[in-house]
């Protein structure tokens, strides 16, 4: 074997480990490091590089039992937030969610905003707990967030006052639970980020548009949304049922628009609402695990 | 002699946590040590020691930080948190009374 056929048969391990799946770009390069140190020290002993090489994942393990070791430490959402970055996040979380949880209390609030103030309570107890779920969904809707926020800047309605202490909040959620090479999101983490970004054309379907799409959108969204957290084969199809909805309302949309300085705007949101549940449809899918669990919600 | 598979894993993490109070380290040099340490008797899955460190470090008893090899390659270190240096010394205690109890009970 040549040294040329030697860097063949390192990739190739490399390739097999990522074919595994679930494995993130740092735990690959840590493997190959200590493959090439074992394959040294084995040819130092006087080893041939091709029995080296084989003897050198002998002791390394092989790529499928490998992978299935290490998805039973990585949480099922991808890595866990530290305990630093989760408790800032949720610091901020509150500055911005407070004032909204307690008009929902009094009552002051319509009723999605109810919904919403439960949703945002599981979410923080989520993140208080350093859930791997909680980081996702945060991060997503941050980053959603930033996007919406930088899109109104372009428009004639935009207003500092209302976008620019949300913004604020939301680019300090994104800085703290950025998915890095060292702390990356899994599969269905990306689902339950990715899902965030159709936020806004659900919405829009639900307020812009109103009956009778308003009712059909909110239950499948909810449904799509419990189903990744669950791993559950059913998510791909309660997503794609929201993109359907959101496909079938875009000519309601545009008789809608004339009243909307904004027209434009929504289109691209609209669009990337479908966009976004698609493939959030598509990740669930290839993280699903039958009809789903509890158990993924534990870390 | 072949140690058991609940006794490789038992011991995983109090030996990983010694090993890296005496500085910091990465994975192939922590085989090393781990070798060295039981005389080439312990015999682990080289691979299964990095779910073993994602734990500690996901219990933020350990840390990591990426760091040039004296091989060229950026590497991943690893080092003992404050905490971790606690947990060690609670392991030792409970694997003092363990091997305490053992001693004794065979002694008989």
């Amino acid at each position: 074997m040549t040294d040329e056929e030697l860097e063949v048969a390192i990739a190739t391990y490399r390739v097999e480990l990522i074919e595994e799946g679930g494995l993130a770009g740092g735990d690959l390069d840590e493997l190959e490091d200590h493959l090439r140190a074992l394959v040294t020290e084995l040819r130092d002993a006087g080893l041939s590089a091709q029995i080296a090489f084989v003897e050198a994942t002998r002791r390394l393990g092989q790529p499928h039992a490998l992978a299935r070791e290490f998805a039973h430490t990585r949480p099922v959402f991808g890595a866990r937030p530290s305990r630093a970055a989760a408790w800032s996040a949720l610091a901020l979380m509150m500055v911005s969610t407070v004032p909204a949880l307690v008009a929902a209390a009094i009552g002051e609030a319509p009723v999605t905003w109810s919904v919403f103030a439960v949703l945002s309570v599981m979410v923080m107890v989520g993140l208080a707990l350093r859930t791997s779920w909680a980081r996702a969904i945060v991060f997503g809707n941050a980053a959603y967030g930033l996007v919406v926020a930088t899109a109104f800047l372009f428009t004639p309605t935009f207003s500092a006052t209302l976008f620019v202490p949300e913004a604020l909040v939301d680019a300090g959620l994104v800085a703290f639970l950025w998915p890095s090479r060292r702390s990356p999101l899994s599969v269905r983490g990306w689902a339950l980020a990715v899902v965030g970004l159709a936020a806004s054309g659900v919405s829009q379907v639900q307020f812009t548009i109103g009956t009778p799409f308003a009712d059909a959108v909110i239950a499948p969204y909810l449904f799509g949304i419990a189903g990744i957290l669950l791993c559950a084969r059913w998510a791909t199809p309660a997503l794609l049922a929201v993109a359907g909805v959101l496909v079938v309302s875009i000519p309601d949309l545009a008789r809608g628009a004339d009243s909307n300085p904004n027209t434009a705007l929504m289109f691209v949101f609209h669009l990337a609402s479908i966009a976004a549940l698609v493939t959030a449809a598509v990740l669930a899918r290839r993280g699903a695990r039958g009809a789903g669990s509890l158990r993924a919600l534990a870390r | 002699m072949k140690i058991g598979k609940d006794l490789v894993a038992a011991s995983a993490a109090p030996l990983v946590l010694a090993i890296l109070q005496r500085g910091p380290s990465y994975g192939y040099a922590l085989i090393q040590a781990v070798r060295e340490l039981t005389g080439g008797e312990l015999e682990w899955s080289e691979g299964m020691l990095y779910p073993v460190l994602h734990r500690l470090e996901e219990a933020e008893l350990i840390e990591s930080y990426s760091e040039r090899g004296e091989n060229g390659r950026q590497r991943r270190y690893y080092r003992l948190r404050p905490e971790g240096k606690k947990a060690l010394a609670a392991e030792r205690k409970q694997w003092d009374v363990v091997t305490a109890a053992l001693t004794r009970a065979w002694a008989r």
